[in-house]
């Protein structure tokens, strides 16, 4: 080969490469902007989707859109290089469009040599931008709209909030009204916060569990509970102590009675010493200085005071919890204006106990039979729903006369009876008897 | 495989081609065209079908070919009762030394170049006599076989016009011919060369301008040509168009056989070694796929009704048929430079 010919061999190959790399980046531009556009509208209903959720900034969109953008590229890039075109085709196009006669393939082939080259070869191709251009743009439109339409951008990043159970707010409820005043001990407060507390450590989305509910519910009852024992505590302690005092200053009450009412005030007191809520710290002070074994000796003022105390604490636990109406503590009687058990005015002794108002107390501190009130019949208050009334349900019962219309229509008549036979007997007969009693009766009469 | 031809091969060829050209020329006014696609069939090995009207020349191109190539011709007017052994030959009853016995008596088509003066105008039975002759090369007379001389070329004619009494020949035969060429009138100035060159009952001087060795050595040079793949490709997609159901090929109710790939492949390569070339070409098949292709398509009423003609739907084919397969990007358009 000589040396022009290996130039012309090289510059006409560097001419199929350089016709190549044209047609590849058709082939890229071509694969580019098909993918463009539902590229552009997935970007802008996600650009538009982001603005109202979280919002953006403009410089995050216009990262977002050069991510886009390249991807598809690099996209495009990968198809093109898997249908890319092979050399051989590419010289076919060249020697064809240039009228070489198949110079080049034959000459790569080895057979004949390279034709000269001819200096300011033409393109045998021409690039048609109008359609890419196009697309670009009506991308470009379409991501501009969404960057551009105005929204409202809700707010996503508040925080979801999960509400404790009804049963811990409750309690905390009931926590916090006691807190304010000196109505319960402040020890037996922190142990119930301590709980409520264990119980709110969880993962909040566990609150809602059975298990957790199981749990709050309990601790909701046995605080419920506590509260009512301590209010009854006082309320009892109280009355005690306030029989005592009167006792004391020399209404005689005998000594069994005595006794007794001090052993209702050693137990109402050793009773509230080991409850759950135990009393205020001033009462609960008050209760630690007295010796149950001195009850009798104590003076009617000081068992007055100590009367008057166990009241004070008690309206102030009423007081705390009344705004909780499923902790109802007014039940409970005061020692002083409540109604004791002893005798009413209603048939029969009182049954009469440490607890009696006024009245004469019959004396039986024997404790009560249970009550269960089963002869009462319980009525559906209900009003009766005629949306789900069945056949034979009894919508209303009246009391009354039955109205009857003699003039009613009471069906079709036969032909030849009497609308109105009338009173007399011989309609009477003809119309109800049978013709041989008919005969009979002719007979008769003759 | 043959060893591919050399620059020095080709040059010397085609200097022959073009005394072979120009000895024609003298004979044949204004035919260029017709005169190159006569020594492409020839140097193709291919048989050539002309049709035109009388008077235009066909006999004395098939004269002036003879004459410039050293070749026996022989003319055979085909009529209605002409039988196949006119053209084949009879064994005869002769007396030899051995006795009486039938001798082979070759008939007509035993020369180089045969001239079917009206081909259509003999019968279906003596056509289809041509059949073994024209693919195979030789003709077998009760069961024995007699080889043709070599070269052997039939150069057939027939009229368009006056088609009554004739026998339209059968695509088999069709087949056969490489080439149908259509002889054009003259124009005004090839006329006025003709009046002022030639008169009538007087033959026109042809000089011999190659022989039969040196015939041979062209049609041998002609196999040796290059055939780039992607030309055999796109020959290849060039006759599988013409199947009906192909994109463009329609009004065509049967499409060009193997053998027109063949025809063409041969001509292309034939045309190549005319134009000095050691390689054929797309623009040698695009030169000769309408005069291979136009009596291989068998057109549908269709197309009859709609005056599609078989030149016309190969033009058709040609120009919707590219070079390379693969698509451009439509951001790319293709643009013709020559």
């Amino acid at each position: 080969m000589s040396a022009s010919n290996g130039s012309d061999s090289l510059r006409w190959q560097s001419a199929v490469r350089s016709l190549s790399s044209r047609i590849h980046f058709g082939w890229w531009l071509d694969r580019w902007v098909t993918l463009l556009i539902p590229l552009g509208f997935v970007g802008s209903f996600t650009i538009l989707g982001l603005r109202i959720t979280v919002g953006l900034t403009f410089q995050s969109i216009l990262s977002g859109i050069a991510s886009g953008v390249l991807i598809s590229a690099a996209a495009a890039y990968l198809w093109m290089h898997r249908h890319r075109e092979s050399l051989a085709q590419t010289r076919v196009r060249l020697e064809d469009a240039l009228g070489l006669k198949t110079s080049l393939t034959t000459a790569a082939q080895g057979v004949g040599q390279w034709p000269p080259f001819r200096e300011g070869l033409p393109s045998p191709i021409t690039f048609q931008l109008g359609r890419p251009i196009l697309m670009v743009a009506f991308g470009a439109l379409v991501l501009a709209a969404a960057i551009l339409v105005p929204v409202t951008q809700t707010n996503p990043k508040a925080p979801r909030i999960i509400e404790p159970p009804s049963a811990l707010k409750e309690v905390q409820a009931w926590i916090d009204e006691v807190k304010k005043n000196d109505s319960v001990n402040p020890e037996s407060i922190d142990q119930v916060e301590d709980k409520i507390a264990e119980l709110l450590q969880r993962p909040a989305q566990n609150w809602y569990e059975h298990a957790s509910l199981e749990a709050a519910d309990n601790l909701r009852d046995v605080t419920a509970s506590d509260l009512q024992q301590l209010a009854q505590n006082l309320a009892e302690a109280e009355r005690t102590a306030s029989a005592l005092a009167s006792s004391a200053s020399g209404s005689g009450l005998p000594q069994a009675a005595k006794d007794s009412l001090e052993q209702a005030m050693r137990n109402a007191s050793q009773s509230m010493k080991g409850a759950g809520m135990q009393p205020g710290s001033e009462l609960m002070d008050a209760l630690k200085s007295i010796d149950p074994s001195q009850l009798s000796n104590m003076s009617a003022e000081q068992l007055k005071d100590l009367a008057e105390q166990f009241s004070l604490n008690h309206q102030t636990l009423q007081e705390a919890l009344k705004k909780s109406p499923s902790l109802d503590l007014s039940k409970i009687p005061q020692g002083k204006s409540g109604e004791g058990d002893g005798e009413t005015e209603k048939e029969g002794p009182g049954v009469g106990s440490p607890k009696r108002g006024p009245g004469t107390t019959p004396v039986t501190l024997a404790s009560e039979d249970t009550q269960l009130n089963s002869e009462k019949i319980g009525n559906l208050k209900n009003p009766l729903d005629l949306s789900r009334v069945a056949i034979g349900d009894a919508i209303s019962v009246t009391d009354g006369t039955a109205k009857v219309d003699p003039k009613a229509y009471t069906g079709p008549q036969q032909g030849g009876s009497a609308a109105f036979p009338g009173d007399g007997g011989a309609a009477v007969w003809q119309n109800s008897l049978i013709p041989a009693e008919r005969e009979t009766l002719k007979r008769f009469f003759k | 495989m043959q060893s591919p031809l050399t620059d020095s091969e080709v040059s010397s060829a085609a200097a022959q081609i073009e005394r072979l050209r120009q000895s024609l020329r003298s004979v044949l006014f204004g035919q260029d065209a017709l005169i190159e696609n006569v020594i492409t069939g020839l140097l193709s090995r291919g048989h050539i079908l002309l049709e035109g009207l009388p008077g235009l020349g066909k006999t004395e191109l098939v004269k002036g070919l003879s004459k410039s190539l050293g070749l026996e011709a022989k003319r055979i007017q085909f009529t209605p009762d002409l039988l196949p052994g006119d053209i084949t030959g009879n064994p005869m009853l002769q007396e030899t030394d051995t006795g009486r016995r039938f001798v082979f008596q070759p008939g007509p088509l035993f020369a180089n170049l045969v001239l079917a003066d009206e081909i259509n105008r003999a019968s279906p039975k003596t056509q289809s006599a041509l059949l073994e002759a024209m693919q195979e090369r030789r003709v077998t007379v009760m069961g024995e076989t007699h080889l043709l001389p070599d070269p052997f070329f039939v150069l057939a004619t027939q009229n368009p016009i006056e088609l009554e009494g004739t026998y339209p020949l059968p695509e088999a035969q069709l087949d056969r011919f490489l080439f149908k060429l259509e002889v054009r009138s003259n124009d005004a100035a090839t006329l006025e060369q003709i009046v002022l060159n030639r008169e009538i009952g007087v033959e026109p001087q042809v000089s011999q301008v190659l022989n039969r060795d040196e015939l041979n050595a062209l049609l041998d040079m002609v196999r040796r040509v290059f055939m780039p793949v992607p030309v055999a490709n796109f020959i290849a997609r060039l006759v599988h168009g013409t199947q009906p159901g192909q994109p463009h090929s329609g009004g065509i109710h049967y499409g060009a056989s193997p053998r027109a790939a063949l025809a063409l492949a041969a001509s292309s390569k034939a045309r190549a070694i005319i134009d000095g070339r050691l390689n054929a070409s797309y623009e040698d098949v695009r030169d000769v796929a309408p005069h291979v292709l136009r009596h291989r398509l068998l057109l549908d009423y269709r197309a009859k009704l709609e005056g599609l003609t078989p030149d016309l739907i190969v033009t058709r084919l040609i120009e919707n048929t590219p070079a390379q397969d693969a698509p451009l990007p439509t951001s790319l358009k293709a643009a013709k430079l020559q």
